[in-house]
């Protein structure tokens, strides 16, 4: 079921009046509840695949409760190695075979050893790199001793289908999550409230923003060949909008959605395209993923104990499987590589933690120097946007080649079926927004000093301008494809 | 609590209802068509015959803006000597979308006879149209127009946008995209001189070579699928405008007739082909769509050589 679909229009509102007012009555009741709705959310795209999120759960259960009856250090390493294998086997059968399989046979074809092995064209469920990224984490953290296995196998599974998250994240961990669905949930209208808030805003990113900017991309990245280097390049700004407001939409959404239901998820993005350099960037960009790899991977690494090389050696490794993690392509191996080389300045000049609070603290403006450091960081990231956007190598290739051009220097094309002008009003608009914000969780987050009738002016605008502007396709969220 | 709260967000959301239904009020008339398929001719034609009081016609035209445009009603009307006619043409449905949307329609309004007014872009391009297009069709026809299917094919930002489209297109016929039907549902274009979109008016005509033998396949079955319903097929082949026709345009519409003719024929089809006519310029709004004049003329000329 998507967010932006009726469907959901119709689900969420159903489901919320019967979990606070029929099943609210015990803990058990609630979770039940959740996790039978949960299941329905998930299922309405392909139920056949709901066994694979029940196999995850019920081996993480397990093996985290066998991971509490001993001590003994041996038999817990088996049980973790379990459960690693059956999330890490399920993730690299249905995501990575075939990448695998085709790079294997074209390998061996030149050095001359054909192997005709066949690829299996395996469709990906929604949601599996998320999931079991988070089932993963419950069974570290027990295997740990950070948080107690659970007992109870539906306030787990309800914590592993939990409808708002499970299939683009926040990758929750279990630590702050788990606890969460064992404890009673008490109805508080003032997070309902900012909850609804958040799924506002959310909306307004993937339907106005994502979409409107997706016409123009999409056409563009067709035939990328064709195009002009100032298209390509305007299509890249594009993405770079397109993706964060598709991402940082649905996980608004899901944020929203969870505070309507009593729960507190993670931030999963802080504004990132004002950030000042590249570290910042990935403090602020898909942070449940970003902390997953510094708590699971860079750490157990050896995080930056230890030499200068042993700790860009790590950060690299991170930041290359974060791209794999995305998808089984080398764009994906070499888009997480490439803001790896961007981090390494950073990392190398220890300043790599310079900017840790927010951009023009107490300011309205920034001054040059931040406003340059936006400028490049965003310049980078798009550079990097080009390899996950691009359909292939060759194609992104073409489109640096394009962009390296004199083309650059034409007048961008129009495409049709694509409102430039709708694209950048709307960009313009959350920008704005957002920046007036940047020191809140969400943009609708208005300062209580506003006067009743210019909040409720903002909030119906931001309805109006999704009724207006929105494009007239149901766009599904790019995430889904992870 | 929880219900005083959903009982605000329904009060919230009131203003936004409110404001909507008093906006869709004022423009009752431009509101749109169910969106049945992605192509808006389509959905308005289907709409229009869906809330006809009648389920049976004795001649139905079916095809492009071919027949939508340059097919007038008035002298069918005179040449048949009936009233039992409806146009169910829209831009885009070309030989391949004529083969999945004519059955729906014969289905629908059992005609004796099927008019088809076509020239090469027929067989050359479309607006393509899936089985669950058809079966939407199909579906609003048989719920005689029922508001229930604009649930089904909810898409505010659609409606809300065709409104402000349709102003234009519902009401002026010198807009190309005009869809001001007649009773019949025929829209014939009277695009000011002045106001004729050069590139448009200038647009040469494709070449035989250029036809999609998929889409000649797909008219060919179409051809036969009528027979085998016993539904007569009348093919008029619409000309360019004179200023268009170059020997190497003539020698191409002539190969075209050909072709349609060794389709049509063998299943007992008749066939006129208009560039056996000159058509001067100041009948056309563009290359190919004839203005009112035009499309009287053209039509009453078919229907003189159909004798």
């Amino acid at each position: 079921m998507l967010f932006n679909s009726i469907d959901f229009a119709v689900f969420l509102p159903l489901v919320f009046l019967l979990y606070w007012t029929v099943f609210h009555r015990t803990l058990r009741m609630q979770n039940a509840f959740l996790l039978v709705v949960s299941a329905i959310f998930y299922g309405w795209w392909d139920p056949r695949y709901l066994i694979l999120v029940f196999i995850s759960a019920a081996i993480d259960w397990s093996v985290a409760l066998g991971l509490e009856r001993t001590t003994d250090p041996r038999p817990r390493k088996l049980l973790l190695a379990l459960s690693m294998t059956a999330n890490l086997g399920m993730l690299g059968f249905f995501k990575y075979y075939d990448f695998f399989i085709i790079n294997f046979n074209e390998a061996f074809q030149f050095l001359g050893m054909p192997l005709g092995l066949r690829a299996l064209n395996v469709v990906l469920p929604v949601g599996i790199s998320f999931y079991t990224f988070q089932t993963m984490s419950y069974t570290i953290d027990v295997y740990r001793r950070q948080i107690p296995a659970t007992r109870d196998p539906v306030a787990f599974s309800a914590y592993v289908l939990f409808f708002p998250q499970l299939v683009a994240g926040p990758i929750e961990r279990a630590s702050a999550l788990m606890p969460q669905f064992e404890m009673e949930r008490i109805f508080d209208a003032s997070k309902a409230r900012d909850g609804l808030k958040q799924i506002l805003w959310g909306l307004f990113k993937k339907v106005v923003i994502a979409d409107s900017c997706a016409l123009y991309v999409d056409k563009v990245y067709d035939m990328p060949e064709q195009m002009s280097g100032a298209t390509l390049a305007l299509a890249t700004i594009l993405f770079a909008f397109q993706i964060y407001g598709d991402f940082s939409g649905y996980s608004d959404i899901a944020i929203g959605t969870s505070r309507l239901f009593g729960f507190n998820l993670m931030r999963n993005f802080a504004f990132p395209y004002f950030s000042r350099d590249m570290a910042e960037f990935w403090r602020r960009w898909h942070i449940s993923l970003s902390t997953w790899f510094r708590d699971y991977l860079y750490i157990p690494l050896g995080g930056s104990r230890g030499t200068k090389l042993f700790s860009v050696r790590n950060s690299i490794i991170v930041f290359v499987v974060s791209g794999f993690w995305h998808g089984a392509s080398w764009n994906f191996l070499i888009w997480g590589a490439l803001n790896g080389l961007y981090f390494l300045p950073l990392v190398l000049t220890n300043s790599n933690r310079n900017h840790l609070g927010p951009v023009a603290h107490g300011r309205w403006f920034p001054d040059l120097r931040e406003l340059r450091g936006m400028l490049t960081t965003f310049l980078l990231a798009c550079m990097a946007w080009v390899f996950f956007r691009a359909r292939g190598l060759d194609n992104a290739v073409s489109v640096y080649r394009a962009i390296c051009s004199e083309s650059l220097f034409q007048l961008p094309l129009s495409v049709s079926g694509a409102n430039l002008k709708v694209a950048f009003l709307a960009v313009a608009v959350m920008l704005t927004m957002e920046w007036v914000a940047r020191e809140q969780q969400h943009a609708l987050q208005l300062s209580p000093r506003l006067p009743a009738w210019a909040r409720w002016t903002l909030y119906y605008g931001v309805v109006a301008l999704i009724i207006v502007m929105a494009p007239i396709t149901e766009a599904s969220f790019i995430y889904f494809q992870f | 609590m929880p219900i005083r709260f959903f009982l605000q967000c329904v009060g919230w959301s009131l203003p936004i209802l409110v404001g909507l239904l008093v906006y869709i009020g004022i423009h009752r008339n431009t509101f749109p068509a169910p969106r049945l398929t992605a192509n808006i001719a389509v959905n308005e034609q289907v709409h229009r015959l869906a809330l006809l009081p009648t389920t049976q016609v004795d001649i139905l035209a079916i095809g492009s803006s071919m027949t939508l445009n340059n097919l007038a009603t008035a002298p069918l009307l005179d040449h048949f000597g009936t009233t039992s006619y409806q146009n169910a043409a829209a831009w885009g449905i070309g030989a391949a979308e004529l083969e999945r949307y004519a059955p729906v329609l014969i289905r629908h309004f059992r005609p004796r006879q099927v008019i088809v007014v076509t020239n090469m872009v027929d067989l050359q391009r479309g607006s393509p149209m899936g089985a669950a297009d058809t079966a939407s069709i199909s579906v609003h026809l048989r719920s005689k127009g029922g508001p229930s299917t604009y649930l089904r094919h909810w898409n505010m930002p659609y409606y809300l946008r065709q409104m402000e489209t349709n102003r234009i297109r519902f009401s002026d016929p010198g807009n190309y995209e005009y869809l001001g039907y007649d009773a019949h549902g025929a829209s014939t274009l009277e695009v000011p001189k002045a106001l004729i979109d050069q590139g448009r008016f200038n647009e040469v005509p494709p070449r035989m070579a250029d036809l999609d033998t998929a889409r000649i396949a797909a008219f060919a079955r179409f051809a036969r699928y009528l027979r085998q319903e016993q539904v007569e097929l009348l093919v008029f082949c619409s000309p360019y405008r004179d200023g268009l026709r170059t020997s190497t345009v003539e020698a191409d519409a002539a190969a075209y007739a050909t072709l349609l003719r060794a389709i049509v024929e063998p299943h007992g089809h008749r066939l006129v082909n208009g560039y056996e006519m000159h058509w001067p310029d100041d009948l056309f709004c563009d290359a190919s769509h004839m203005d009112h004049a035009g499309a009287d003329a053209f039509t009453r000329w078919c229907l003189s050589k159909m004798e």
